[in-house]
């Protein structure tokens, strides 16, 4: 039996607006710490790890643990039936057919209940190591889809280099190059806008373009995104929301053919 | 080809791949079955190998491979294992029987049909002898009958004996009774023996033939199939008249919404075409079925006796065999022929459309302007300037584009048209050359020549103009333009009449088109004056750029002329069609516009007297179809002329400037009398005058003449209008002026039309009678009615009709200048279907014939005809899949093919081996030695060898990339390695036979019935047991399948002696492999190799090899700057399963046969019980387990 009350739907609903283009099909898994969701895209070269905490529902309960297969397409639609500001309740049986969500709106007495049929979505899960990164950069995330955006319009590629003179993309297209270089940079005023960069050693690598521009649709969700490099690991991009919870992104890098 | 239905069995086990995750994957590739799959499967209908096509699928496989960043290892096979060649050598047998059932049931089938003969026969003879006696009689007396020559009747008596059987009608007793010998056999064999033909003869058949060849050209619209004429043709001639007439009328009703909106802008106006044309498709259906019905004994279509059977039509669906899905439908009927026919028809309907868009709508416009000719010019000169502006530009672009085509054209003159033409029209016309033409230019010539003396002399304009106005940008833009036009709306004219005769025509009237075209813009320029000085003054303007323009048009003119007939005819069709009705429906127009206007009522009553003239014309184009001579003759007459023309074009020009210049004035001061009557006639006359003087110039000259004419035709019109306005307004001398130098062409045919004219007229018309007898008298009725008009036009508009059959030629030559590039296209195409009526008749015949021997055999039965043609058919289609799979299988991968393959890999760089033996052992032996990540084949074998990680359904975008882990098998299935192979001695594979009538799911319920290793054997005991009676039924009561299959089976099935053969274990278990470590090493792809070896090969282009290579080959090399996106499965592993690391896809449940997964259930479980899978559960369970196992 599961039960969890959002307080604001919007955080599901921006979270999976966020990932369903790189992800149709997927298992939310849900245990006694949270809902835990991890996916690969079609292709395999991006990874999608998102985990709302226990912490981030009020209340959660959840006896067993519970696979969630859902579209997340249909689950789109449904979450779109809620306004802004409305509470989210989901509820599943333990062996659950449907999905069940409950819109609540706190400034009238509106109540929209929705059942979501689930699928058997048969799904392996990676195991992520943990990793000392050897390069962590937090910035404004509208500064990082900027970048991305940016540079789309150049090349599908972008190069990432880390060094201690500050973090610097660039891209090399058909029409030409391109860079954008960021240091570090602190704000007192805004600490949003903030660019934090902890290096232990120098790092480059090169990245699909394509599928930075889609993790940074994520940006609603956090007003700052880390992103962690290391050289031949994915790129881990991250965007925390309330308490512990997180969004993480993980791609996998361009290599050459020496491998 | 691996182990029979073992795919499905396996399926649900199948992981979706997406190609992209394979990026970087080394894959081992079977290519052994890729040359036998190309080989057995790239078929052509009948069954025959394509040459090369494992070349061709090679090439496409490998690009694909590259394009997703596979590095593909390809392993050929080596020699093949005693067992497989023993099971081959088995099922060769098998086939060599099928075979031998095959010829049994051709000859069971001859055997039905000549007993259904025999019956037949049998009930005639038993009818004869039944009927009365009276003809029983009859036949006794004819019996006695004895010699007639010897029987004298009362009516001859006195008469010698050879004037008896002179008067006595011959009765053919005997089939194949010979008629007399007159001149003796020692006669036969000589030069003058009846039977061969001379060689004029030869050549006067031919030209005869080719003349039908044209049918197609001519304008059914104009034929009078009441007429005399057209009932003294040959049956066959009026069936096929009719027939393609019939055909043609449903032409044009594809058009697109927009196109008959912007024909028909008036929705009255379409639906009154759409009524016209039913009721003309009505009309000649009937009087085609009459002709059928009661001429129908020589027609070349027996549709009498076609229609009850069904027999034009025999489609027969066979199936491809190797090939997916691969169905190959055939049609075998004599209608087939009739949609070739079509097909041309259609195409260049279509091709026509596609043109520029910007042209489209000009050309739509100037389809309707065509058909109106005198007509249009009113409307649109009445028309706001702004229509005139719009119209110029059109024109402006079409002439660019024209410019274009023709330039085009010139180069490719020798090469692509030349070589085209040439052979088809050239050397008949060559053969033909008549000396009418010759004799026609030469009096034209010398007459333009005095004209252009005079007018040189005395007018200025002439020559010194021409620079003038070529200085003038504008104009020089306008004139390629107009000679586009001239292009487009030739075609259309030369629709409505017969080949090469309705092309003149159609080119005059295109030329009085292309005035309407010139006029609007200058009218709009020239608005303030009236129309017809505008018109004028545009015509000067478009005289003069196309008198530049003429030199290009020259050299041009030689293509058309070949190219010409061909094109234009389809391309006219349409247009023919809306002509007629255009004018019928422009006509109330003009009159509407008419009352603004002097010249407009003059217009229209010459369109009321033109709409007569119209009708006669389609009479005397009638008449000029059926008379092939004339073309022929106008074709030689060209060729001919063009050499000359081309020599004197230029001189030509200038002198059809003057003259023109000559002939406006006069025109103008005569008109100026005859205003109103001139103006209509002059319309009409100008264009056919317009005509005569391209006559004598022939197609060559005609390039340049056709501007020439063009320009005459617009200066013409404008000449005309003008002449209405000048009545009404006295600005005629301006215009004259201007008339004069822009219209040269108009010179001749404005005397013609006027007194002046008259002189050159008769002349035009003397020879025109000496080339067309039968026309004449056509000519003369149609005369009359103009000449109510004016006496002095009618010479013109005879001359006209006249002309029209020579102009043809010439006409056809402009459209196929302006249209070339267009039209190259469809002049192949309708090339190839032009030339090869022969061949198309012949099979057309061999169909009819196949068609009336499967009427005739069901005649022959006495069971229904449709029941009948039902099982000869089926029998039919049995045989020839039969057949091809003979064909097909009498093929075999040969050496060559695989060191052609192995040359097209080295050239990309591809590292392959050859296996020891089989090449899916060696796939499966590379994955095991981690040599490779996974193994592309389609050969189930390959998990019987060991393999895992098989891509299958990897060149088949319908459907997924599947990928089948081993372990799965294992795992899902609980078929281990040992137990595929036991599935494949009982399902057959290519080491063994297999039991026969076991299929995926009694061999799976086998097997989970029969636990273990040595279930085989158990089962084998079990059965025997069965067979032998020793076992009792209730031993097997308990279990359902023992039960099912005891009684399924109980007779059937027997097993071989050596039924679980442990051979088979062996050859699957311990294949002689190459177990070498040597890693791989993929070089970069020899491009300029390729391409070489691709153009030796298979005869690619090097565009052809480039438009896939080079793009597969750039993203490689992008790659190799960017790098490769690497796959996210590579850094963070699974954490269960063996391969799941390089496979890691998502599984779909699918839900098979529920006997297949009772049974697997049951293997899972017995495989639980012994202990060698720790966990069992229900099916559910096992996803769950191995879902949670597989998390961290």
């Amino acid at each position: 039996m599961l039960e969890a009350r959002l307080e604001q739907a919007s955080i599901l609903k921006k979270v999976v607006d966020a990932i369903k283009d790189l992800v149709q099909d997927c298992n939310f898994d849900c245990n006694d710490s949270g809902i835990a969701l991890q996916a690969m895209d079609n292709s395999h070269v991006a990874l999608v790890s998102m985990m709302l905490k226990a912490e981030g529902f009020s209340p959660y309960r959840c006896d067993r643990n519970i696979a969630l297969g859902v579209n997340l397409t249909s689950l789109t639609k449904v979450l779109r039936a809620a306004q802004g500001e409305d509470m989210l309740t989901i509820k599943a049986e333990d062996a659950p057919d449907v999905l069940n969500l409950v819109f609540e709106s706190s400034e009238n007495d509106r109540i929209s209940e929705y059942d979501l049929k689930l699928m058997d979505i048969d799904q392996e899960h990676l195991g992520i190591p943990e990793t000392e990164y050897a390069a962590t950069i937090t910035m404004p995330a509208a500064e990082f889809r900027r970048i991305c955006t940016d540079l789309a319009a150049m090349s599908e590629s972008v190069g990432i280099e880390a060094s201690k003179d500050g973090v610097k993309f660039s891209c090399n297209g058909d029409i030409g190059n391109g860079s954008v270089t960021l240091r570090s940079h602190t704000n007192i005023d805004k600490p949003d806008l903030n660019v934090d960069i902890e290096l232990t050693e120098p790092v480059s690598l090169t990245f699909s373009l394509k599928y930075l521009v889609n993790f940074c649709k994520a940006a609603a969700l956090s007003n700052q995104v880390k992103i962690c490099l290391s050289s031949e690991v994915p790129l881990l991009v991250e965007y925390n929301l309330s308490g512990s919870s997180y969004l993480r992104f993980y791609l996998a890098p361009k290599i050459g053919d020496e491998e | 080809m691996g182990v029979n239905g073992l795919w499905t069995v396996i399926q649900p086990c199948a992981r979706p791949t997406n190609l992209a995750t394979l990026n970087r994957k080394r894959l081992a590739v079977d290519a052994s079955i890729w040359i036998y799959q190309f080989l057995k499967a790239v078929r052509d209908k009948e069954g025959n190998a394509l040459r090369n096509s494992h070349i061709v699928g090679f090439f496409r496989r490998i690009c694909k491979l590259l394009w997703f960043g596979i590095l593909p290892v390809f392993v050929f096979d080596g020699g093949a294992p005693a067992l497989k060649r023993a099971t081959i050598q088995k099922r060769k047998q098998r086939r060599e029987g099928r075979r031998e059932d095959a010829i049994r049931t051709a000859g069971k089938l001859l055997a039905i049909q000549m007993q259904r003969l025999a019956e037949e026969e049998e009930e005639k003879r038993r009818r004869e002898s039944e009927r009365p006696h009276a003809s029983r009689a009859a036949e006794e007396e004819e019996e006695v009958i004895p010699d007639v020559s010897k029987l004298v009747y009362v009516d001859e008596i006195g008469m010698s004996q050879q004037e008896r059987m002179r008067n006595r009608k011959f009765y053919k007793q005997d089939a194949y009774h010979l008629p007399e010998l007159e001149n003796g056999i020692a006669s036969m064999g000589k030069p003058d023996d009846p039977r061969i033909m001379s060689v004029e003869e030869l050549e006067e058949y031919a030209r005869q033939f080719n003349n039908g060849e044209d049918i197609n050209l001519y304008d059914f619209s104009k034929i009078d199939f009441d007429g005399d004429f057209f009932k003294s043709l040959p049956p066959p001639d009026r069936y096929n008249i009719l027939n393609a007439a019939r055909l043609r009328s449903r032409l044009r009703m594809g058009l697109s919404k927009e196109q008959l909106d912007d024909m028909f802008p008036d929705r009255m106006a379409f639906s009154r075409f759409q009524i016209e044309r039913v009721k003309e498709r009505n009309h000649l259906t009937q009087r085609l079925m009459y002709e059928v019905g009661m001429l129908g004994t020589d027609l070349t279509l027996n549709v009498n006796a076609r229609i009850a059977g069904e027999r034009d039509r025999e489609y027969i669906l066979v199936k491809n065999e190797g090939v997916e899905g691969g169905w190959a439908l055939g049609v075998v009927s004599k209608e087939k022929d009739v949609g070739e026919a079509h097909k041309p028809i259609d195409v260049d309907a279509i091709q026509f459309q596609y043109q520029t868009k910007e042209e489209e709508s000009e050309e739509e416009e100037d389809f309707e302007d065509v058909p109106i000719v005198g007509i249009n010019r009113l409307p649109k000169l009445s028309q706001s300037a702004s229509a005139g502006l719009e119209a110029a530009q059109d024109i402006n672009n079409r002439r660019q584009q024209f410019y274009a085509s023709n330039r085009q054209g010139a180069v490719d003159e020798d090469a692509g048209e030349g070589s085209l033409f040439v052979d088809g029209q050239l050397e008949p016309t060559l053969n033909l050359l008549a000396d009418q033409p010759t004799e026609l230019m030469h009096p034209e010539e010398e007459h333009d020549l005095n004209l252009a003396i005079a007018l040189s002399l005395q007018n200025q304009h002439g020559i010194g103009q021409e620079p003038n106005e070529e200085s003038d940008v504008e104009d020089e833009s306008r004139e390629k333009p107009e000679w586009t036009q001239v292009a487009v709306e030739a075609p259309r004219p030369i629709g409505r009449g017969g080949g090469s005769m309705i092309a003149h025509i159609v080119n005059n009237r295109a030329n009085a088109a292309v005035p309407k075209r010139q006029d609007v813009p200058i009218t709009t320029e020239k608005e303030k004056d009236s129309d017809s000085e505008d018109d004028m003054q545009a015509i000067l303007a478009k005289s003069r750029k196309m008198k530049k323009a003429q030199p290009k048009p020259v050299f041009e003119n030689k293509k058309n002329p070949f190219d010409g007939p061909l094109p234009f005819p389809k391309l006219d069709w349409g247009s023919s069609l809306f002509a007629k009705k255009k004018v019928s429906e422009e006509k109330p127009i003009v009159v509407t516009a008419g009352g603004v206007e002097n010249a407009r009522p003059d217009t229209e009553e010459k369109e009321v007297e033109s709409g007569g003239g119209f009708e006669i014309e389609p009479q005397k184009e009638d008449g000029p179809k059926p008379l092939p001579p004339w073309l022929l003759d106008n074709d030689t007459d060209i060729r001919e002329a063009i050499k000359k023309q081309q020599d004197v074009e230029r001189e030509i020009n200038a002198q059809d400037r003057a003259e023109v210049e000559e002939e406006e004035r006069l025109r103008k001061r005569e008109l100026r009398d005859q205003l109103i009557e001139i103006g209509s006639s002059d319309d009409e006359d100008g264009s056919d005058d317009v005509k005569i003087i391209e006559i004598p110039p022939s197609p060559g000259p005609e390039p340049v003449f056709s501007p020439a004419k063009v320009d005459q035709n617009k200066e013409e019109d404008e000449g005309i209008e003008a002449p209405g306005a000048e009545s009404s307004q006295p600005k005629n001398k301006e215009r004259e002026e201007e008339n004069g130098e822009s219209l040269e062409p108009e010179f001749e045919e404005i005397p013609m039309i006027e007194a002046p004219s008259a002189p050159v007229v008769p002349v035009i018309e003397a020879e025109a009678q000496d080339s067309y007898d039968s026309p004449e008298p056509e000519f003369e009725d149609v005369q009359p009615a103009e000449n109510l008009i004016i006496q002095e036009d009618l010479p013109v508009n005879s001359v006209l009709f006249e002309d029209i059959p020579l102009h043809q030629t010439p006409a056809v030559a402009i459209p196929g200048n302006t249209t070339i590039t267009d039209e190259e296209l469809f002049g192949s195409e309708e090339y190839d279907e032009f030339s090869d009526p022969e061949d198309e008749e012949l099979l057309a015949q061999m169909a009819e014939e196949a068609e009336e021997h499967a009427r005739f055999a069901s005649e022959l039965n006495n069971k229904s005809t449709e029941q009948n043609r039902e099982d000869y058919e089926r029998e039919l289609r049995a045989l020839r899949s039969q057949q091809k799979k003979d064909r097909r299988d009498a093929d075999e991968v040969t050496q060559t093919m695989i060191t052609e393959c192995q040359a097209l890999l080295r050239l990309f760089g591809i590292p392959y081996i050859t296996a020891p033996m089989e090449a899916e052992a060696q796939c499966a032996e590379l994955v095991r030695l981690n040599m490779v990540d996974g193994i592309v084949t389609d050969d189930s074998d390959t998990f019987l060898f060991g393999g895992t990680r098989v891509y299958k359904n990897m060149f088949n975008s319908n459907k997924f990339v599947e990928c089948y882990v081993g372990s799965d098998l294992d795992q899902e299935m609980s078929l281990s390695r040992e137990q595929l192979i036991s599935l494949a001695q009982l399902l057959g594979s290519d080491y063994t036979e297999g039991l026969p009538g076991v299929g995926p799911v009694t061999a799976v319920e086998i097997l989970s019935e029969f636990p273990g290793k040595d279930g085989l054997e158990k089962f084998r005991e079990w059965w025997h047991e069965v067979q032998s009676q020793v076992r009792p039924k209730e031993a097997d009561a308990s279990s359902s399948f023992r039960r099912k299959f005891r009684k399924a089976q109980a007779t059937k099935l027997f097993l071989p002696v050596a039924f679980p053969s442990p051979a088979v274990y062996e050859a699957y278990l311990h294949p002689v492999v190459d177990s070498s470590t040597e890693p791989f090493q993929w070089g970069v792809p020899d491009v300029a190799g390729l391409r070489e070896y691709l153009m030796a090969t298979i005869g690619w282009s090097k565009e052809r090899t480039d438009e896939v290579l080079v793009p597969v080959i750039r993203d490689m090399n992008k790659r190799e700057i960017e790098g490769t996106q690497s796959n996210i499965t590579r850094f963070f592993g699974g954490s269960v399963g063996a391969g799941a690391r390089e496979t890691f896809a998502p599984r779909q449940r699918v839900q098979g046969s529920k006997r297949m997964a009772a049974a697997v259930d049951r293997l899972r479980a017995n495989i639980a019980c012994e202990g060698e899978a720790p966990e069992m559960e229900d099916g559910s369970g096992a996803n769950k387990r191995r879902k949670t196992s597989r998390r961290k």
